[in-house]
C-alpha cells in the first residue's frame, strides 16, 4: 500500500486501496499506550481469568456467540494475546477432546470467533488486522482471505455494520460505535484517549475532552465545533471539527493520526481503519 | 585217472520217498588252476594224489546247507523296534555248510570240507522297506547288505535271507581250492524268520493349508503310536504329552483385546498370554496344565487328541508331540501330512531327507510368522513397501496388516502392497453417548483422492479402543515385527479462531495425537449452501496437512485440495495434484 497525501485520503472513499495518512504535525513521536491494554503479559491473569475464557471457549462450542463476546471483550482488554491449553476433561467437559488431544486458545482468536459468530464482521476485520500487527508488525493485507470472507458474510448490506478501529495491535471497543461521516471515520475522543494511554478530563456534556499525559505531546484539548486544538507544546488544526454522537464528542480518526505522527490505514469496503501511532516518545530535544 | 562212485538209492531211509533224485554221480577233480585254465590235470606218476568223493547231502541231511535267521542290530531285543524309514544294520547270522568226502584218506580233518555260503536274498515280507548298504554318498539299496531301512508303514516286518553254498573248500593237502558238493537245491535256502516292530509315532497336520489364525478358532491334533502291538504281542500304548510353542502377542489383533477383570480367564488376550492354548476342556483322558501350554495323557494310549484354541488373528507357533511307550521308546511325533497315502511332511538338507517334528500353526513354510496362505504372503515379516508418497510404506509391516485389526468393530486384514493405510479417527461420531443415537461424523473428506486407503473409526463402541487413547496408536498391541507405531488421525469439530481458516492441523503423522479441527458452523456460515461440498473439501485440505503436506501457492497448480488457504468463492477442488507442479499425491508421508 502506498502512502497517500492528506488531500488525496480525504477525496477518495472508494479507492482501491487503503488510505494511509502519514502525518508529522508537530513532529513529536507520541506515546500510544500507556498501559491500558497489556501486551498480553500473564502478569495480572488469575485462576478466574482462566476460568471465564473456559467459560468463553464453551459458550462458543454450543454457538453461544453473544455470551462467548461478552465474556471475553474484558479479558482482551485485560491480555488480549493471553493463549491457554485446553484438555478434557481437565479443562472443559468430557469427550469435548480426546485423551491427550489439547487445543491453544487465546483471547483475541476467541473474540474474532465470537464476533464472527455474532456476525459482528467488522469488528472481527479491526481483530484480524491488529492481530496481524501483533505478529507480523503491519496492518492486514485486504486481499486476504480473512478480509474477503467478511466483505463475503456482508454482502451488500456492509453498510449495516459499523465501522471498526484498531490501534496498533489492539481493536478498540467504542461506544458509540465510529461512524462515518464527510467521508472520515469518528471516534469518541475520551475512549480513543484512553486507548492511547492518555488521562482523560471532561465534563458530563462532554462538549470537551481535555487528553494529558506525561509523555510529549502531553496535552490536548478538543472541543465540540473547533477545529483548532489546544495542545502542548503547540496548537493544533483539525481536519474536521469534532462533534457530539450520542453525548460523545467524536474525532475524526486520522486527524489523531496526524497529531501523533502515525499512519492512519484505510479499508474503505469493510469499513475500518487502522492507526498505527509510533509507540516511543521521541526525546524533547529531537521535536 | 577219474574215480568215480555209485550212489545206490535205498539207503536206510533218512529222508522220505519219493521224492528221490536218481544217484548222482560227482566226479571230483582239482580245482581248475587258473594259468591252466580249460586243460586237464595230468595224473603224477607213483601213487595217485587223493581224490574227494563228496558225499550227496541229501542223503546226510546232518551235513547240509543251513540258513540262519537275520540278526537285527546288536541282537538285543531293543534292536528289534525300528522307527518307519530309519535304519538297522542287519546280517544273515550264522549259515553254514560242511561237506562230507566219502573216499579215505580224505585231506580234509574227519573228511569234512567247511564251504562258505553267500546270502542270495533278503526278504521283508513285502513290508517295502529296503536292504542295502551305506557309502559315502548315503544309502544304496543294492549291493552288499548291510543295513536295512524300514518301510513307512508301520507294522510288523518279517526279515528273511536266503542263502547258498560255495561249493569249494581249500584242500590241506595242497592249499589248492577244490571243488565240494553243490548242496540242494540250487537256488540256496531260505533262513527262519526275524521278526520286528517297524513303528512310528506322529502327528496330524491339525492346522492345514488352509487354516488361518483367528480368534478362538480351534484346531484338533492326533498323536498316534503304530502299530498296536509288537512283535511280541505287546501293546505299544505310552503316554503321550503335547507341549505348545506361541508368540505371545498383546491383544488379539493390532488394536484390540479380551481381558477378564477381576478374575483373568484362560482365554484372555493380555500382553502375557500365550496366542495359542490348549482349551481346559480336553478329552476326558487329556489333563491340561494351569497355564494351557501342556497337555498329556492320564493314562498310556495309543491315541491322543488334543484341542488348540487361537488367541490371535498374528498367532503362530507349533506343538510337539513325546511318548514313551511301555517298551521304553521315548520319541517326538512326526508331522504325518495324510494317512491315505500315508504322507509325511520331509525335507532336504544336502541331499539327505528329514522329517519335522512338529506341527506348525499356522502353516508357514517360509518362516515369517504369516499364514502361507495369505494371498500377500510373499515377503518379510518387517516389510512395509507399499508405493505411493514421497516414503514408501503406511508405518504398519506386512506381519502387522496381516494380524489385522478392527475397524468399527470388525476384523479385517490390510493390503501390503496396494494403497498406504490411513485411520481417521472421527471423533464427533466417536463420542456420541452410550446408547444414544450415534452423532453424525465429519469423516474423512476428499482424503482418499490422495490415493491412499482411507479407514474412518466412528462406531461409539470403538472409542478409545481400537485406537490407543493419549496416543492415538493405532498398532498399539504390538510385538512381532513392529517398525513403527503410526497414529491415526483424529477430526474433531472445533471453533477455529484463526481469521480466513475454517480448519486447523497442528500435529501430523506420525507423531502422537495427529488432530485435523474442523470448524463445521463457521463453515456452514461462510459456504452456507455449498458447505458440504467446502467440508469435504477442506476437511480433506486438513487431513492433507496431518499427511504432511503443506500449502502450495504462486505458480504451482490451483486445482488441488491443497491449494494454499481458499477462501470463500474459490473454486473447490477434491482432488490432490497429481504430478509435478508440486504433485501433492507423491509428497505425502505417512511417517518419517
Amino acid at each position: 500500500m502506498q502512502p497517500l497525501s492528506r488531500k488525496a485520503a480525504h477525496g477518495r472513499r472508494s479507492v482501491e486501496c487503503a488510505l494511509i495518512a502519514t502525518v508529522t504535525l508537530l513532529a513529536p513521536l507520541w506515546s500510544a499506550f500507556g498501559g491500558q491494554a497489556a501486551e498480553g503479559t500473564t502478569e495480572h491473569w488469575t485462576d478466574a481469568d482462566r476460568q471465564q475464557m473456559v467459560g468463553a471457549h464453551l459458550a462458543l462450542m454450543h454457538q453461544q456467540y453473544k455470551e462467548a463476546v461478552a465474556l471475553l471483550i474484558p479479558l482482551y482488554k485485560k491480555a488480549p494475546y493471553h493463549t491457554e491449553r485446553f484438555a478434557s476433561p481437565r479443562d472443559l467437559p468430557a469427550d469435548t477432546l480426546p485423551p491427550g488431544v489439547e487445543i491453544e486458545s487465546r483471547v483475541s482468536g476467541m473474540l474474532w470467533r465470537a464476533m464472527f459468530g455474532d456476525h459482528q464482521y467488522t469488528k472481527c476485520v479491526a481483530l484480524h488486522s491488529a492481530y496481524r500487527f501483533h505478529t507480523e508488525g503491519e496492518p492486514l493485507n485486504r486481499t486476504a482471505p480473512g478480509v474477503r470472507d467478511m466483505l463475503l458474510m456482508m454482502g451488500r448490506r456492509v453498510s449495516d455494520y459499523p465501522p471498526t478501529l484498531a490501534l496498533n495491535h489492539l481493536w478498540v471497543d467504542f461506544s458509540p460505535d465510529p461512524l462515518l461521516r464527510d467521508e472520515m471515520l469518528f471516534v469518541p475522543a475520551a475512549q480513543l484517549g484512553r486507548a492511547l494511554g492518555f488521562e482523560t478530563v471532561t465534563e458530563n456534556s462532554e462538549r470537551i475532552v481535555q487528553l494529558s499525559r506525561t509523555d510529549w505531546p502531553a496535552e490536548f484539548v478538543f472541543e465540540e465545533g473547533q477545529r483548532g486544538v489546544g495542545a502542548r507544546p503547540a496548537r493544533a488544526q483539525l481536519e474536521k471539527p469534532p462533534f457530539r454522537q450520542e453525548g460523545r464528542l467524536m474525532l475524526a480518526a486520522t486527524d489523531v493520526a496526524k497529531l501523533l505522527g502515525g499512519e492512519a490505514h484505510w479499508y474503505p469496503e469493510v469499513p475500518f481503519m487502522h492507526l498505527i501511532i509510533p509507540k516511543v516518545p521521541a526525546k524533547r530535544a529531537e521535536q | 585217472m577219474v574215480g568215480w562212485l555209485v550212489l545206490s538209492a535205498d539207503g536206510p531211509g533218512l529222508w522220505p520217498q519219493p521224492p528221490v533224485d536218481p544217484p548222482r554221480v560227482i566226479y571230483t577233480r582239482p580245482a581248475p588252476c587258473e594259468d591252466e585254465e580249460g586243460q586237464e590235470a595230468q595224473a603224477p606218476d607213483g601213487p595217485g594224489p587223493h581224490e574227494h568223493v563228496w558225499v550227496d547231502d541229501q542223503y546226510f541231511p546232518w551235513f547240509d546247507m543251513q540258513a540262519a535267521c537275520v540278526n537285527v542290530g546288536d541282537g538285543s531285543e531293543a534292536a528289534r523296534y525300528v522307527r518307519c524309514g530309519d535304519y538297522v544294520e542287519v546280517s544273515p547270522g550264522s549259515p553254514l555248510d560242511w561237506d562230507i568226502c566219502g573216499n579215505e584218506g580224505c585231506s580234509f580233518p574227519g573228511g569234512l570240507a567247511d564251504n562258505a555260503v553267500s546270502v542270495e536274498q533278503w526278504d521283508d515280507g513285502g513290508a517295502e522297506g529296503q536292504f542295502g548298504h551305506f557309502e559315502p554318498t548315503g544309502f544304496v539299496a543294492d549291493g552288499y547288505i548291510t543295513h536295512y531301512k524300514a518301510p513307512m508303514q508301520p507294522g510288523l516286518v518279517s526279515l528273511q535271507n536266503r542263502v547258498d553254498d560255495i561249493h569249494y573248500a581249500e584242500d590241506p593237502a595242497t592249499g589248492q581250492p577244490v571243488q565240494t558238493f553243490d548242496d540242494f537245491p540250487p537256488d540256496g535256502v531260505w533262513g527262519s524268520v526275524t521278526t520286528i516292530t517297524v513303528w512310528d509315532f506322529t502327528i496330524s497336520n491339525g492346522a492345514p493349508e488352509w487354516w488361518r489364525p483367528e480368534l478362538d478358532l480351534g484346531a484338533y491334533f492326533t498323536a498316534k503310536i503304530e502299530p498296536a502291538t509288537d512283535h511280541n504281542g505287546q501293546s505299544m500304548a505310552g503316554y503321550i504329552n503335547f507341549s505348545l510353542g506361541a508368540s505371545s502377542e498383546p491383544g488379539y489383533c493390532l488394536n484390540r483385546t479380551r481381558v477378564s477383570q477381576p478374575d483373568p480367564q484362560w482365554n484372555d488376550t493380555g500382553p502375557d498370554d500365550a496366542d495359542l492354548k490348549f482349551p481346559p476342556d480336553q478329552d476326558p483322558n487329556i489333563q491340561v496344565s494351569a497355564d494351557c501350554s501342556w497337555a498329556a495323557t492320564a493314562e498310556p494310549a495309543l491315541e491322543a487328541s488334543v484341542t488348540v484354541r487361537c488367541l490371535d488373528y498374528g498367532a503362530y507357533g507349533s506343538i510337539i508331540a513325546e511318548a514313551q511307550t511301555l517298551q521304553g521308546i521315548m520319541a517326538s511325533a512326526r508331522l504325518l501330512l495324510d494317512d491315505d497315502p500315508r504322507t509325511y511332511y520331509t525335507y532336504q538338507v544336502n541331499g539327505e531327507t528329514y522329517f519335522r517334528y512338529y506341527a506348525p500353526i499356522p502353516w508357514d513354510e517360509d518362516g515369517n510368522c504369516i499364514w502361507d496362505g495369505w494371498q500377500w504372503n510373499a515377503g518379510n515379516a518387517l516389510d512395509d513397501e507399499e508405493p505411493g508418497g514421497a516414503l514408501p510404506g503406511d508405518g504398519f509391516s506386512r506381519y502387522e496388516e496381516y494380524r489385522g485389526l478392527t475397524v468399527n468393530l470388525g476384523w479385517t486384514w490390510l493390503d501390503p502392497d496396494a494403497d498406504q493405510d490411513v485411520f481417521i479417527l472421527d471423533w464427533e461420531a466417536l463420542k456420541s453417548p452410550p446408547g444414544g443415537p450415534p452423532l453424525p461424523g465429519i469423516g474423512a473428506g476428499d482424503l482418499p483422492s490422495l490415493g491412499v486407503a482411507v479407514h474412518v473409526i466412528h462406531y461409539p463402541e470403538a472409542k478409545n479402543i481400537e485406537y490407543e487413547p493419549g496416543t492415538a496408536y493405532i498398532n498399539y498391541n504390538c510385538d512381532t515385527a513392529h517398525c513403527n507405531s503410526q497414529p491415526g488421525v483424529y477430526v474433531i469439530d472445533q471453533v477455529i479462531q484463526h481469521a480466513g481458516q475454517c480448519g486447523q492441523t497442528d500435529v501430523k503423522l506420525d507423531r502422537p495425537n495427529p488432530t485435523s479441527f474442523i470448524d463445521i458452523a463457521k463453515i456452514n456460515a461462510l459456504y452456507q449452501q455449498a458447505a458440504p461440498e467446502a467440508t469435504q473439501m477442506l476437511v480433506g485440505h486438513e487431513l492433507g496437512h496431518a499427511c504432511n503436506l503443506a500449502h502450495h501457492g504462486g505458480a504451482t497448480t490451483r486445482a488441488c485440495v491443497m491449494w494454499d488457504v481458499p477462501a470463500v468463492g474459490d473454486p473447490l477442488h477434491h482432488t490432490y495434484c497429481n504430478a509435478g507442479n508440486p504433485g501433492c499425491r507423491a509428497l505425502y508421508m505417512l511417517h518419517e
